[in-house]
């Protein structure tokens, strides 16, 4: 340290220094505090440096902050909207004021692909089927009960080895290790512990957010367990006719009973049969598994995809868009852009290296219904669509591996890290591009190229 | 809320664990009193990390959300100030993070990064001038210019300590660090503001 060019920097003692600075902070402890003190009055180098920082510091605690600038009642009747959807607990008067306003609400929304050909741009749409809306309206199954799994000081706890029956509704398992479940009406889990429970029969989503990891879940004689992954989420079946676990997000490792071990990713499914033992069986339709996670949220929900121009045959920019086709403003909550969850399935020329992709977004914009953009904010809050209005996220198609010809957004949600539910639709898988020209002569033996 | 000596606010714990009691139960209207009462400091804490007033009053709702969320899970074994500021500081770190992403993908007009220039110009005679005066909005340019270009650990201490009046144990647990790395932060910071500073605001 050099205090060559301040006034008090080489009087001070150097062996003193950091306690007169913790001094002036006004938290050194009281003995040290009081041998300073007596120090002070045989060296007024140490003194006069002691009220430098003193002066310094009332300065910072004087330094004028925005807190009394924010809006802090805004922030409030938000919080109180939020509070009343994300249902931890029913707030009579907010969601009163909610179902006023007659806003559908939303943790989730999601996009389908359809991605062009060349320079034009090939737009196509997808409407999800409109879903019976929930017992409470319009902002989807709400659990009947909400059970704190295990041993939590407040709330309603559950102790390791009790059983939980979902009866008249969806049920909701909060555990403390930082994972949460909903069961399925009729289905019935075991809570075994902070990161663990047994599905002892029915289905059970499962949301195991970003560095939770460790979480499992056993069904009959396997287990599923999420590895350090940036949070997954899936779906677990134990019916008498279908057992399978169903990845939306992220990945799990499913253990069969005689050591089989198998890696799921986003969109792939596993079936456990019976007898423990599990097997991979390719893509399933998450819009179809999930459809009782995110029964009723999927009305007026108008997605679409763009394909934007072309280098060299190659498409270069993907637009994914939810548009609001209903007459009544759609509420996108907790919306984080640059945390937004998707999964690009990408497919190569010889449709047998298919694997997801996460495309960086480029630009995040709302696009009103009269054609002008409102700039998008790149973090937390909620995304109002206006009838006619959409949200679009643009991602950099040069990204994909090059030997990419198709792709097919699987799932995409808006929600905070590890939060929300996520809804998922499956598009149709289309073409990227055209097959380069071939230039050259083809072999003789007609063999066909591969990548 | 309250506020001790220097003006620093004073949390009264007993009475907020009360609120927190009540808040895992569902309570609405305790939540309301316990956001009245951390709303401003969370946000000014939250602005610290951050330097951006709006993102400051977006990370307030989450934080909060949060409160509401893991209410029912908090076992108290802190101090309620202390696990709000935890909580503010986990999500407030968050956020910074993926705003710097936003800023260095896009660019922004957000104020410039450069380095503090707190050692330029002559020294302000006044060590805070009246509220509206050149000297004064200068004075407070370069202290905020000052706080900012602290290491972010450095800048977190100070600000818990100074401006929270958090004790070291207190802001120990917030950072999740042994009470010797606060202080050891906390005088290196001192010792860097004083530096910068201390020509500006001789008697």
């Amino acid at each position: 340290m050099n205090d060559a060019n301040t006034a008090f920097g080489p009087e001070a003692c150097a062996e003193r220094r950091e306690d007169i600075a913790l001094y002036a902070a006004g938290t050194l402890p009281l003995a040290e505090a009081q041998q300073l003190e007596a120090h002070f009055e045989m060296h007024p180098a140490c003194r006069e440096l002691l009220e430098a920082h003193r002066r310094v510091l009332k300065l910072v605690h004087e330094e004028s902050l925005p807190g009394d600038a924010v809006d802090q009642a805004k922030v409030l009747r938000e919080l109180k909207r939020r509070m009343a959807v994300e249902s931890r607990v029913s707030l009579v008067p907010a969601q009163a004021a909610l179902s006023r306003r007659g806003r559908i609400v939303w943790f989730v929304a999601i996009l389908v692909v359809v991605l062009g050909i060349g320079a034009g741009i090939a737009v196509s749409t997808y409407t999800p089927p409109d879903g019976p809306v929930g017992p409470e309206g319009p902002i989807g199954p709400k659990p009947v009960a909400t059970y704190y799994a295990p041993s939590s000081a407040q709330g309603k706890p559950v102790a390791a080895g009790d059983s939980i029956e979902a009866k008249g509704g969806i049920v909701r398992i909060v555990f403390t290790g930082g994972a949460e479940a909903r069961l399925r009406d009729g289905s019935a889990a075991r809570i075994t512990g902070a990161k663990d429970m047994e599905l002892l029969a029915g289905e059970a989503a499962v949301n195991v957010p970003a560095s939770r990891s460790g979480f499992t879940a056993s069904a009959g004689q396997a287990k599923v367990e999420v590895p350090d992954t940036p949070g997954s989420r899936f779906l677990l079946s134990l019916n008498q006719d279908s057992r399978w676990v169903v990845v939306a997000e992220g990945q799990v490792v499913v253990r069969g009973r005689s050591g089989q071990v198998i890696e799921v990713y986003s969109g792939a499914s596993v079936d456990l049969n019976a007898a423990g033992d599990v097997a991979p069986t390719g893509t399933v339709s998450l819009p179809d598994t999930f459809a009782w996670v995110m029964e009723g949220r999927a009305k007026n929900l108008h997605c679409l995809m763009e394909a934007k121009g072309a280098e060299q045959g190659r498409v270069h920019r993907l637009v994914a868009a939810i548009e609001n086709a209903g007459e009544e403003t759609i509420l996108v909550a907790r919306y984080y852009p640059l945390g937004v969850n998707y999964q690009l399935q990408t497919l190569t020329q010889d449709q047998m290296q298919a694997g997801f992709s996460r495309l960086s977004p480029v630009e995040v914009r709302k696009r009103k219904k009269d054609g002008s953009i409102e700039t998008v904010r790149p973090i937390s809050g909620t995304l109002d669509l206006e009838p006619g209005d959409r949200y679009e996220l643009e991602l950099d198609a040069s990204a994909l591996p090059p030997a990419t010809t198709s792709a097919v957004l699987h799932y995409l949600s808006f929600g905070e890290e590890g939060g929300g539910w996520g809804f998922a639709l499956k598009s149709e898988p289309l073409k990227l591009s055209e097959p380069a020209p071939e230039e050259k002569t083809p072999p003789k033996d007609g063999a066909a190229k591969t990548h | 809320m309250r506020l001790g000596p220097g003006g620093r606010p004073v949390f009264d714990d007993a009475k907020e664990r009360a609120l927190m009691a009540r808040i895992a139960e569902g309570d609405g209207r305790a939540f309301e009193a316990l956001y009245e009462i951390y709303a401003k400091p969370v946000t000014n804490f939250l602005y610290r990390m951050c330097y951006d007033a709006a993102l400051a009053e977006d990370c307030l709702q989450e934080v909060f959300m949060r409160i509401w969320k893991h209410a029912p899970t908090w076992r108290g074994q802190c101090k309620v100030s202390t696990f709000i500021f935890q909580v503010a500081k986990n999500y407030g770190l968050n956020a910074r993070d993926k705003a710097s992403r936003y800023r260095a993908r896009y660019g922004d007009g957000h104020r410039d990064e450069e380095e503090s220039s707190a050692a330029m110009g002559e020294p302000v005679a006044e060590t805070s001038g009246p509220a509206g005066t050149a000297a004064g909005e200068e004075l407070r340019s370069l202290v905020r210019d000052a706080v900012e270009t602290l290491p972010e650990d450095q800048r977190v201490v100070v600000h818990l300590s100074q401006v929270q009046g958090l004790t070291y144990r207190e802001i120990a647990e917030v950072l999740q660090v042994p009470t010797g790395t606060v202080k050891s932060r906390m005088a290196a910071a001192a010792d860097a503001l004083r530096r910068k500073l201390e020509r500006h605001v001789r008697p």
